[in-house]
This record gives C-alpha cells, structure tokens and sequence, in this order.
C-alpha cells in the first residue's frame, strides 16, 4: 500500500517534472540546432553547433547586457541587504513610539502591487535625472518590505538579554549590530541575498521603462531586442541569448537552494 | 556612604499595581546582597531597574551617592549575569569575555592578560578556543561569571544564575561564586527564588512579595525573628508551623478547638493572634512534662532527621524535625512538647507583634 503510494507519488513528481523543464530542455536544445532544423520542427539536433552563440555574441552587445545585468543585481542585493538589515534591526532593538504601529504599516506596503508604484517612481527617477543611469535601475528597488519582515523574524529569535549584555558592556548598537546580529543571522541574510539577486536578475518592465541606451541595458532587455530585430527571427539564435542569460539564475538557484529553502521555512514554522 | 541606595523607588507597567513599590535600601561595598522572593515579585525587574535597563516610574538609584537615574547602562559601571547568560554563540570563550574589553577600549596585552587570569580563576584555560554550546552548563555559567569579573566592573548584578545547574552542581557553585566575590571584593546583588540559596549566600537579604519589600536583614534575623508571617513561610525548610488562635488567660486556643497551656510565656494583649513555631521547636515530651497529643499524619525520613507531620486540629497540620531516625508508624499518637519561648506571635494582618517597623535608611542625596 505504501509503496503504491510512494510510485504514484513519484510518477506524479515526474510529470510534474517534465512539464516544467521542457521549455528549459528545449531551449537549450533549439539553441544547438542550426535555423533549418529548427523549423522543421525537430526536438532533438540532428548537427550540434555552436554558430547560434556566436551570432548571438555577435549581433547584440550580449556581454555588455550581461555585465549590465550583474553589476545592476548585485548593487541591489547588496542594498537591499543593508537597507533591510539596518531597517530590521531598529523595529527588534531600538525603542521608539509606534514602533511595532509602523512596522504594520511597512508590512502593508506589500499589498500594494508593484505595477502600482511604476508610474510615480518614473517620475522620480526621471526628475532625478536618473533615467539610463544605474543608480535609476538599482535604488528604487533598495526598500523592500518583505527583505525587512523576513529579517525581522530572524533578529527576534536573537535572546534580548545578549542586547542587554551589550548595552551593559558598552558595547553600541553598531557594534553591537556587526559583531552579533548580522553573523548570527547568515542564513537568513544569504537567503534574502538569492532572493533578491533572481529578483534583479530577472526584472524586465522597470529596464525598458528607464533605460533605452545600450551601455546600460540589461540582458533580458536584449533577449527582447534579438527577437525582434529581424521580422523573421532566428529563434536559434535567441534562444542562445536565453540559455546565457538563465546560466547565472540556474547556477544560484542550484547552488542557494537549500539556503534558501531554509531561510524561507524559518519564520513559518515557530 | 553606601555604595548603591534605591530611596523610594517605584516602578508600574501602566496597569494599576505597580510591579515594584517603595524599596528602600543602601548596599555597601563588597556585601554580598541577595533579593528574593516567590516568582513574580519584582525582584528581577529591581534589577534592571539597577543596570538601567528600564526606567524608573519614581524614586531614585544612587551609585557612590549620585543620583544615576538617567545614567545609560554602560555608565554605570555595573557587570549583569544573566540567568541564560547572555553568551554570544558564534563566538569564542575567550572573544565572549573579550568583546566586553574591546568596547571599552581596554589595550590588547591587557585583554588577553585579564582573560588568562579569568580563566584561571574559574578553570576555563581549556576551553578558551570554545563556543558556548559545546560546553557544558556550568562551564557556561562560568563563562558569564568569568565575562562579569574580566569587565572590573566594582558592581555584579546577577539574576538567578544558577537556576539553571542540576541540584549537585548548584550547591558547589553556591559556595565557589562566594569564595570568588569575597577574593574579588565585588559588590553583588544576587537575584533567587530560592530561599536556601538566599540564606546561605546572603551577607543581608531582602524578601519581596507583591512588588513589596517585607523585611531586610541577615538571613540568622530574619530567620529568628520574621516580621510577618509570609517572611516566616517563606524563609526555611520545611516551614515556619503556622495557625490562627484564640489568647486565652495562660494558653492559646488553635483554631478554636486545640488548646496549648503555656507556662511561663507572657501573651500579646490581642485577643486574636497567628501563633508561629518553627519545626525544630516542637519535640517528643518526656513523661510527666506538660504535653499536647496528635496523630501523626505523615512522615519522611532524611537519614540526619525526620520529618513528622501531625494533625493538631482539623485541617491544622505541624510538622517536627527530629534529629536522627525515628521508628513511629502513621496514625501513633504522640505526646509533644513545644518550645514555647520560640513561639512567635503575628497580629491579624500578619505583622509580627513587637516587630520593629521596616526603619528608612538614611539617605543623602548628592547632586
């Protein structure tokens, strides 16, 4: 009985499976086939070649994108992580009035969809004079309500008397935050940190709203571009783009998934 | 001059009781002070009243004469051991004790000089490249003393520290954590619910309840001669026998039904009174000595002494300690003589008759 059970749990697994892997599979296939076999419908590459990663290289400045993309995720990351962590720590240690009132209030800024806030922040950043800038692709994305919840979470479990000793001992709250908090709470931190890296990676709208300049643009933005340069696209050759500009995500995600997967179970189950 | 005076200090949560309520005390330097109390009364937020941890609703505390009540923490000058004990997990014994330094600014030979000599003193040379969890719960507790004694500071303040220790253990470290305050001339507020902790370790002691300081003393005062009776419940195993009486011309009526003649022991003028008698007070008579009868109720044998319970009126149970091993069966009925110069006598509040009223220390404040 439960060996039945377990089969039919892992033939469903299975399909599961395929279903969401095939279009990486077959991305990754397309991108080694040359354009004929492509149309042709085939799934599997009769010639494996690598001219469709040449092109790629070739036709769009792929390697500024992708330097692009990863200074621009990388800044945010990082900020998101001071931002969240300084922000964190005020609404566990520091006593002020409204304290938890405007936690709430931080918090609810989640409900908001994100699409809302486009408009206003355009504005912003274009008086700013931020547009096709970096800073205009890295700050607005710096405050995030839930990198601040879930550090939140974690500080809490950090015993308040190990805050007392410290402040008994002299030792500040800065101090105090560098020399205790952020190494007890690795996890968590890394956690947020692959988040919010796939986040930036992976984001598109905000890009093509405030960037139309090569020297800032990121990947996904040219991924865009490739398919549409030509009225006939070479899906090879797109696709080839796509299998590069998802290597990074991939790699993290295969490397932090258990961090992740971690950190994020954290607050759930206390 | 005392060294660390709380006059009229007072400290409520908002809600109509206050959490502690007019304490008043002067604690000289190198006394070893134990605050206890059942769980509840106050005794550990006196403390972080003390340490500065949260902010007093009234009254003041007084370091060394000045008033200290908007001092931050660390200006006090004062070492907290926790009863968790606050150790940094990801870090070494020896950075736990020497994080306290590096704050202060303290040289790095220094450092290193006062945490060798620490770890000495408390037999932690070994453990020093340790992390806290893989030491066992005295060691820990050591390392949250040895961080309090590196730090110099001339004022410990520790908050159940050894409630944590298994039976065996805690009675080694009760008297190691006193040869250690009284080589290191440390002034230590020491926080217990236990009150053999208290009356062993205690230069004075002062019992809360409710917030409310009953009575301030050394534990051998406090122990003869309680100021009321929940001093005299609280203080001493098993405890102090207790039971409402009638005062009659030469004896006492328990409880309207057992009648104890006295002999030679002038009454108090109040016509109803709480009779106390400590355990050791009562014994077997002799024959022909003037006796009271009871059925013996229950019985539990330390080895050194006994413990005999008898029922002296319906629902009024005393228990004797006899010493050595007693061969009685339950249900005897036994002839017993009490002590009756060691009777006390509380009035109908509980307050002890002729007891002196809590005195105010002086207190001189200096701005």
């Amino acid at each position: 009985m439960r060996a039945a059970r377990a089969t039919a749990h892992y033939v469903l697994l299975c399909l599961c499976s395929v279903v969401i892997l095939f279009p990486v599979a077959y991305a990754l296939l397309m991108s080694l086939m040359d354009g004929a076999a492509i149309l042709s419908g085939r799934l599997w590459p009769e010639n494996w070649t690598l001219v469709n990663y040449e092109a790629a290289f070739q036709q769009a400045p792929l390697g500024r994108y992708l330097w692009n993309s990863f200074f621009v995720a990388f800044m945010i990351t990082l900020g998101r992580l001071i931002v969240s962590s300084l922000a964190a720590f005020a609404f566990v240690f520091l006593r002020f009035p409204g304290r938890d009132r405007w936690f709430y209030i931080c918090i609810a800024t989640m409900l908001v969809p994100w699409e809302a806030t486009v408009i206003p922040n355009f504005l912003t950043i274009q008086a700013l004079g931020w547009t096709n800038h970096y800073v205009g692709l890295i700050v607005p994305f710096w405050a995030m309500a839930f990198g601040i919840f879930l550090l939140r979470q974690q500080f809490k479990q950090i015993p308040h008397e190990l805050y007392e000793a410290a402040q008994l001992s002299g030792i500040g709250n800065f101090r105090f935050f560098c020399r205790v908090v952020l190494p007890l709470s690795k996890t968590s931190l890394v956690t947020l940190a692959v988040y919010s890296f796939l986040d930036a990676w992976n984001m598109y709208l905000w890009p093509l709203l405030v960037t139309n300049d090569d020297r800032v643009r990121t990947v996904q933005i040219g991924l865009k571009q490739l398919q549409t340069q030509e009225i006939a696209s070479s899906w090879g050759v797109v696709m080839a783009a796509a299998v590069i500009a998802m290597l990074p995500t991939l790699l993290l995600l295969f490397a932090g998934q258990k961090q992740l997967r971690k950190g994020l179970m954290q607050g759930a189950i206390q | 001059m005392a060294f660390l005076e709380l006059v009229e200090v007072t400290k409520s949560y908002g809600g109509k009781k206050s959490a502690v309520e007019n304490v008043n005390v002067a604690i000289e330097s190198g006394e070893f002070f134990v605050l206890v109390g059942p769980s509840g009364c106050g005794k550990s937020t006196i403390l972080r009243l003390i340490a500065g941890l949260e902010p007093l609703t009234s009254g003041y505390v007084l370091i060394d004469g000045q008033v200290a009540n908007d001092w931050p923490p660390h200006a006090r000058r004062l070492s907290m051991v926790f009863q968790n004990y606050a150790l940094y997990p990801h870090l070494t014994v020896e950075q736990n004790m020497r994080i306290v330094l590096q704050a202060q600014k303290v040289p790095k030979e220094e450092q290193v000089k006062r945490c060798m000599e620490a770890a000495e003193l408390l037999g932690l040379t070994d453990v020093l490249q340790r992390k806290p969890r893989e030491l066992s719960g005295g060691q820990r507790q050591r390392v949250a003393l040895g961080r309090a004694i590196v730090a110099q500071t001339p004022l410990c303040l520790m908050d159940e520290p050894l409630s944590n220790l298994d039976a065996k253990l805690r009675a080694k470290m009760r008297s190691e954590l006193r040869r250690l305050q009284r080589q290191l001339g440390m002034t230590v507020i020491y926080v217990t619910h236990d009150q053999t902790e208290a009356m062993t370790m205690a230069d004075r002691m002062m019992i809360l309840h409710d917030g409310r300081p009953q009575q301030i003393g050394s534990p051998l005062d406090v122990y003869n001669s309680p100021d009321n009776t929940f001093v005299a419940s609280f203080i001493g195993t098993p405890p102090m026998n207790l039971a409402e009486a009638h005062v009659l011309e030469h004896s006492l009526l328990l409880q309207n039904e057992r009648p104890i003649r006295l002999m030679g022991r002038s009454l108090p003028k109040a016509e109803r009174v709480t009779v106390g008698l400590r355990p050791e007070h009562i014994d077997r008579a002799e024959s022909g000595e003037e006796h009271v009868t009871a059925q013996v109720s229950h019985i539990e044998w330390l080895g050194n002494e006994t413990l005999v319970t008898f029922e002296l009126a319906k629902n009024l149970y005393w228990t004797a300690r006899w010493n050595g091993q007693w061969r009685i069966r339950l249900g005897e009925v036994v002839p017993l003589a009490f002590d009756e110069q060691a009777l006390l006598f509380f009035d109908e509040r509980g307050k002890r008759i002729g007891a002196p009223s809590i005195k105010r220390e002086e207190v001189r404040v200096r701005q």
